[in-house]
């Protein structure tokens, strides 16, 4: 009998084809970002509201990934976006696979900035690299405060969390206390935006962080 | 919530090393799943029971420890 060690990460393989889309994406100074919530939190609406102001500044496209349809990726191409859509069919989560294939459908020579629309899921899509530049997690308000301590790995490693449907906060008992103090505790240099993506509330503070962001990194 | 997909890599990931090392039956496999890592050792489990049908694995048994941390790897395997 043999015994043979690996010590093999499983999602090695993944991981090995994110950096090679981040390669490819530095190749044609593109910047992008993965955005992950759990469903409903109010993606396409953050990006519906954020899309006017940002294309007066960069050339934006948009990956959605979804289980099934394409009604998302039908609400940004109203905006003249490029947009790609990426069904998984049941799979809870993009990876970077899926990922490598949508960005040789788009025409990257004409993007500055790419931001991926993830599959709603609080739990599965933060463990995918997808070979993103940035982390951005969304919460609604309707979902709850204690939702940072339930699923904390999503929120752990963002780069910003946007915290949604501030509009609603008098129809809901939102303890926003414990929301700050646990999200805090839980990742401590992240900033925390406060918006309402349907109202337009707080749109711009989070824009000018990201539209910074993506120049500090030269890309 | 993907531990079926998971277990599809980690038994490719192994058939080929088994390959790579003539061996023709593979009679263990010990994984080490991190506790932050969010992967269910049941699920996974459950998942290889159904994968390693027709593999070289189809006789094997699946171990799994737990650890503190993010980390989630195939530690060994043995076989002939
Ligand atoms: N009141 C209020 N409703 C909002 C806000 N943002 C989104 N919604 C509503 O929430 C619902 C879900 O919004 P979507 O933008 O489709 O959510 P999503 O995260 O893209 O959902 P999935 O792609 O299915 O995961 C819609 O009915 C939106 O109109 C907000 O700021 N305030
Ligand atoms: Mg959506």
């Amino acid at each position: 009998m043999k015994q043979i060690t690996l010590k093999q990460q499983v999602l090695q393989g993944n991981k090995i084809i994110a950096d090679k889309n981040r390669q490819i994406l530095r190749e044609h100074s593109v910047f992008m970002i993965n955005l992950m919530s759990s469903p409903g939190a109010g993606k396409t609406t953050l990006l519906e509201s954020s899309l006017p102001y940002i294309k007066k500044h960069v050339r934006i496209g948009v990956i959605e990934g979804d289980v099934a349809t394409t009604l998302d990726a039908e609400r940004i191409a109203a905006f003249g976006v490029n947009v790609a859509q990426i069904n998984t069919h049941g799979a809870c989560h993009l990876d970077a696979q899926m990922i490598s294939r949508a960005l040789a459908s788009l025409d990257l020579n004409n993007l500055d900035l790419l931001v991926i629309e993830n599959v709603g899921n609080l739990v599965c899509p933060s463990e995918f690299d997808l070979g993103e530049n940035l982390r951005v997690s969304l919460l609604s308000i309707t979902e709850g405060a204690d939702k940072v301590m339930k699923y904390p790995s999503v929120f752990a490693y963002s780069d910003a969390v946007i915290l949604n449907k501030l509009d609603l906060l008098p129809y809901v008992n939102f303890d926003m206390d414990q929301f700050l103090s646990t999200f805090q505790k839980c990742n401590p240099s992240a900033p925390i935006f406060k918006v309402s993506a349907s109202n337009g509330e707080g749109m711009e503070s989070w824009i000018r962080w990201l539209l910074q962001r993506k120049e500090d990194s030269c890309l | 919530m993907h531990e079926i997909s998971l277990m599809h890599s980690i038994l490719s990931i192994i058939e080929k090393s088994a390959r790579e090392n003539r061996m023709e039956t593979v009679s263990k496999i010990k994984l080490v799943l991190g506790t932050e890592s969010l992967v269910m050792a049941g699920a996974l489990h459950f998942a290889f029971e159904q994968l390693k049908q027709k593999t070289l694995a189809q006789e094997a048994v699946l171990e799994t420890e737990e650890r503190e941390g993010r980390d989630f790897f195939i530690d060994y395997f043995e076989g002939e």
